[in-house]
């Protein structure tokens, strides 16, 4: 009694503790916990950009419908309000406040910046040709765009930067506003502060771009016709959380009362009901507590799948409640079921261990949380539970079905050939498909809705901001080495678009080029009088005025004595968002991205990028599927790992091969059959479908251990046949549940879950030969 | 960047027109809709500019098109062979050197209205002309000249007046006085059609 009740008293004290603990934790929602620590250095890039690149804070907006006018008001109004918060860096509605400086900044730097530079461009018979142009241009149609500038540039120098950066951002004015190509769609683009992955940021900017629709569309004329669209990463982690949330919530609701009703309905108490939930409650707090105390913070993930990992702790106290009778007591119970449930325990823990290894925070997280949350409930159903149990408690009271049920498991041996047979038609199945068996497209694992994804790039489109699938990346421990590189590669790259590999490509060095460049295209300027000079003896014949170039021998001084331009030079305009993406500083290196268009021949530039030092081709979408491999290959490996550890386990207990099979047997059975379903029904293999069967081999190799006791006969073994059929039926009723989410990673687990517990049962029912016993007796 | 307007030079004519009503009814209302019944047009051009950076005015001939109501094509032949399109709102060119270009006048409100002030006179489009500029007529159904000067701020601040001269429905000379001195002159001669 004493006993009990210190029992009673631990369990009180480790309760308090871990909620002390856990009012303690800081916990995150921050996805990087699910991305992987070390992967090689170009997969870093690619990691780097989805947590924190330029990319991942942009937002692009679209105003539809309404008059032209209306929507051009609304974006004007929106960009005011937005301009106005302190979450956006930079928003964009092409009103032309940043535009203006974006033309400056090129005016007032144009000979530090244009490639065409060079001494020959500024002696006489340079010099001489550029006037001649000019005379021809002053001639044509385009003479009201150049006649003002052409004193101070002759050589056209803003003109061709101008063309050139054109290209990368050519845009549609309606009514001084950014449009689509259309013209039917006003466009903004925000930039966030916080990155992408930070949805809690995000959410709150999404919130103030909506909120500032709406204020804007009351206030603006005929403005209540016109719709917000938003996307961008930012949103669709905003979404997929929002819905995530929902789904979690909702089916499991679904699941809760579904599982409830029958609790009740099989226990009629009340109290029995809610002592089921004690050891399960008392695990995942524990859980939380330990990754509180071993890694400082707990991800909202690993509480949302820990929880669900450690969901088979209900199944401890139906074991024990189920089995109980009045006559007996849960003493009695618990001493005949503790060795099985203590290995049941075990072989879960150790299929679960495996993830302890995995490289990815976020999965090493659930380890210590399933180990620390099984291993409680266990001892909290041993040592407390019996403790809790009104006297007289009988678990079942009136399971009238329950002989019915023994004597149908005993006769289900008969079915052992038929399983076989179509274990082997399962088996032939995913062999043949074994080449198409898993999911190798990244975005269609993607939670995102086809008509979310369809918006997105309409609205990229519009933007002028496509994906790009190729990278080439020059990398250097300082950033002026790395747009020396950079500048390095864009020479390659020009090399390779006469022969079509490439059409074009953005660089950093359009932007700020390198010290060392702009250096030498000063000294490429000649000294004021050389150039007075020359452009005295060029002038000779043409008729212009040689006083109308006095602007231009001033900007020529200027220039050549002008201190180089740096990141700060870039401020206030939207040049510097463009290189913001292009150049990523990080402590002891920076990297210089060349995002590539159309590129036809990536071998080639690879090849010949290959010779340059520090520079490399980086193909975004075979990175992206070369870690989506690592993850699964991870996820195989651990797998593998788990079921090794199981099956040593199982070894180490029985001392005996045949033994451990007749378990490990009906479980391969019941993965098997699982595949061969989900291959059925067109699903595609995922790592979530792979988590999902190792939680089936974590909870199927219960059933399989309490049918291969002997004593399956009478109301014992009636009530265990019982017990065993209310856990399953919670189980596939709370990951069925789950399986209704058009989520993948939900639809994923709960599906695999669902269908293998329920055959692994069936299939432990089926072949396991000890229950022949008692049935052969009768 | 800085002078960045664009294509008065943009220009066209029109064909000889059926007789019309008394002379006591003429005015602005009547000259647009008498040039609005003009579905196309071709001329031949020459153009004296002067730019004050230039010792010289510059000459250039070529050939004009017009075809209602919002496309115009304005071919160079001399010094230099280049184009310039109007279709709709966008503006393109094809310089000389093989280089292209395009404007869209969504873009340049500057250039829209040197672009509406000769396209909607072509037109007979009145609101559009009255949008961007105070029009006045001067002068008889034979002859008459309409003057135009801007009523934006910012197209006030290049350009003085633009002349356009003409007699029945066909253009005869356009003039585009800017602010700061340089003025062109563009005498037009109808194609017989």
């Amino acid at each position: 009694m004493t006993k009990r009740r210190l029992a009673v008293m631990l369990w009180l004290l480790a309760l308090a503790l871990s909620v002390g603990i856990i009012l303690r934790t800081p916990f995150t929602t921050d996805m990087s916990a699910f991305l992987p620590s070390a992967p090689e250095p170009a997969q870093q890039i690619l990691v780097d950009q989805l947590k924190d690149g330029v990319a991942s804070r942009l937002l692009l907006v679209g105003i539809e419908g309404g008059t032209q006018t209306a929507r051009a008001g609304i974006s004007r109004a929106v960009a005011g309000a937005l301009r106005g918060n302190a979450d956006f860096a930079l928003i964009d509605n092409g009103d032309g406040g940043i535009g203006k400086e974006d033309q400056r900044f090129v005016w007032r730097n144009r000979y530090l910046l244009s490639p065409a530079v060079t001494p020959e461009r500024f002696s006489a018979a340079g010099l001489r040709q550029a006037l001649q142009q000019d005379v021809e241009l002053l001639s044509s149609g385009l003479e009201p765009l150049v006649k003002g500038s052409i004193g101070a540039d002759p050589t056209g120098e803003t003109l061709s930067l101008a063309r050139s950066l054109a290209g990368e951002t050519s845009r549609t004015i309606r009514d001084g506003v950014w449009a689509a190509p259309g013209g039917d769609r006003a466009l903004i683009l925000a930039q966030t502060r916080a990155p992408g992955i930070d949805i809690d940021a995000q959410e709150r900017a999404i919130t103030a771009i909506r909120q500032a629709f709406a204020e804007a569309r009351e206030k603006i004329a005929d403005g209540a016709g016109a719709k917000l669209l938003i996307t961008g990463p930012g949103l669709f982690g905003v979404e997929t959380r929002a819905q995530m949330k929902h789904d979690v919530s909702l089916y499991s609701a679904i699941a809760t009362l579904a599982i409830v009703g029958l609790l009740l309905g099989l226990y009629r108490s009340p109290v029995a009901l809610g002592l089921t939930l004690v050891p399960v409650v008392t695990g995942a707090l524990a859980g939380i507590a330990a990754v509180s105390l071993w890694f400082g913070f707990v991800h909202g993930i690993t509480i949302g799948f820990g929880v669900t990992l450690i969901g088979e702790a209900v199944d401890y106290a139906i074991y024990l409640l189920a089995q109980t009778s009045a006559q007996s007591g849960p003493e009695a119970t618990m001493a005949r079921i503790w060795p099985t449930l203590r290995l049941g325990v075990l072989v879960s823990i150790s299929g679960f261990a495996a993830m302890l290894f995995s490289s990815f925070t976020g999965f090493a997280q659930l380890g210590i949380f399933t180990i620390v949350g099984l291993a409680t409930a266990l001892c909290v159903t041993r040592f407390v539970l019996p403790s809790l149990l009104p006297v007289g408690f009988a678990g079942t009271r009136a399971a009238r079905f329950a002989p019915g049920l023994l004597r149908l498991v005993h006769r289900a041996g008969r079915l052992r050939p038929a399983l076989y047979l179509l274990t082997a038609a399962a088996l032939v199945l995913v062999v043949i498909r074994s080449d198409s068996l898993w999911e190798d497209d990244l975005s269609s694992m993607s939670p995102i809705p086809a008509s979310a994804q369809q918006l997105d790039r309409e609205l990229r489109h519009d933007i002028g901001a496509p994906d790009v699938r190729y990278l080439a990346i020059a990398s250097a421990p300082t950033t002026e080495a790395a747009l020396r590189a950079s500048e390095q590669a864009g020479v390659l790259l020009d090399g390779l678009i006469p022969s079509g590999a490439l059409k074009s490509y953005d660089a950093p060095g359009r932007y700020l080029p390198s010290v060392a460049t702009q250096r030498r295209r000063q000294e490429a300027l000649p000294d004021p009088d050389l150039l007075a000079q020359n452009l005295r003896s060029s002038l000779d014949g043409l008729p212009f005025w040689q006083e109308s170039f006095a602007p231009f021998l001033a900007d020529i001084a200027a220039a050549k004595a002008a201190m180089p331009l740096t990141r700060r030079s870039l401020d206030d305009t939207a040049l510097s968002l463009k290189l913001d993406s292009l150049l990523i500083e990080q402590p002891g290196r920076t990297v210089a991205i060349l995002p590539l268009h159309d590129v036809a021949d990536a071998q080639r530039i690879a090849d010949a990028l290959a010779g340059a030092q520090g520079i490399q081709l980086l193909d975004l979408k075979a990175q992206s599927d070369r870690l989506l491999h690592r993850y699964r290959q991870e996820a195989l490996l651990l797998s593998a790992l788990g079921s090794a550890a199981i099956a040593l386990l199982l070894l180490a207990h029985f001392r005996s091969v045949a033994q451990t099979a007749t378990v490990l047997a009906p479980l391969a059975v019941a993965v098997v059959m699982t595949l061969a379903l989900l291959t059925l029904h067109g699903q595609k293999l995922s790592i979530f479908n792979l988590f999902g069967l190792l939680l089936v081999i974590a909870v199927g190799s219960n059933y399989c251990l309490f049918f291969q006791r002997r004593a399956l006969a009478g109301p014992a073994g009636e009530r265990t046949v019982t017990s065993l059929l209310l856990a399953n039926l919670c189980t596939v009723i709370g990951f069925g549940a789950l399986s209704l989410s058009g989520i993948p990673v939900l639809f994923g687990i709960g599906s695999t879950v669902a269908v293998g517990t329920a055959i692994s049962l069936v299939a432990a029912a089926i072949m396991t030969r000890e229950l022949d016993r008692p049935a052969c007796a009768k | 960047m800085k002078g960045f307007h664009l294509a008065a030079c943009l220009l066209a004519l029109s064909a000889p027109i059926p007789a019309m009503g008394a002379d006591t009814d003429w005015g602005l209302p009547s000259l647009m809709a008498s040039l609005s019944q003009v579905k196309s047009a071709s001329a031949r051009f020459v153009e004296h500019k002067s730019v004050q950076m230039l010792t010289r005015p510059l000459e250039a001939t070529g050939t004009l098109t017009y075809v209602a109501p919002r496309t115009m094509e304005k071919k160079t032949l001399s010094p230099a062979p280049e184009s310039i399109e109007l279709r709709g709102d966008m503006l393109s060119g094809l310089r000389s050197n093989g280089d292209r270009y395009s404007v869209d006048l969504n873009e340049h409100p500057e250039v829209a209205a040197l672009v509406e002030g000769i396209r909607s006179t072509l037109a007979g489009d009145l609101p559009t002309l009255e949008r961007y500029y105070i029009v006045r007529l001067l002068g008889t159904r034979g002859a008459w000249q309409l003057l135009l000067t801007p009523r934006d701020e910012s197209v006030r601040d290049k350009v003085d007046v633009i002349r356009i001269v003409g007699a029945g429905t066909a253009l005869a000379e356009v003039d585009i006085h800017e602010i700061d001195g340089d003025h062109s002159e563009m005498i037009v001669t109808p194609d017989a059609s």
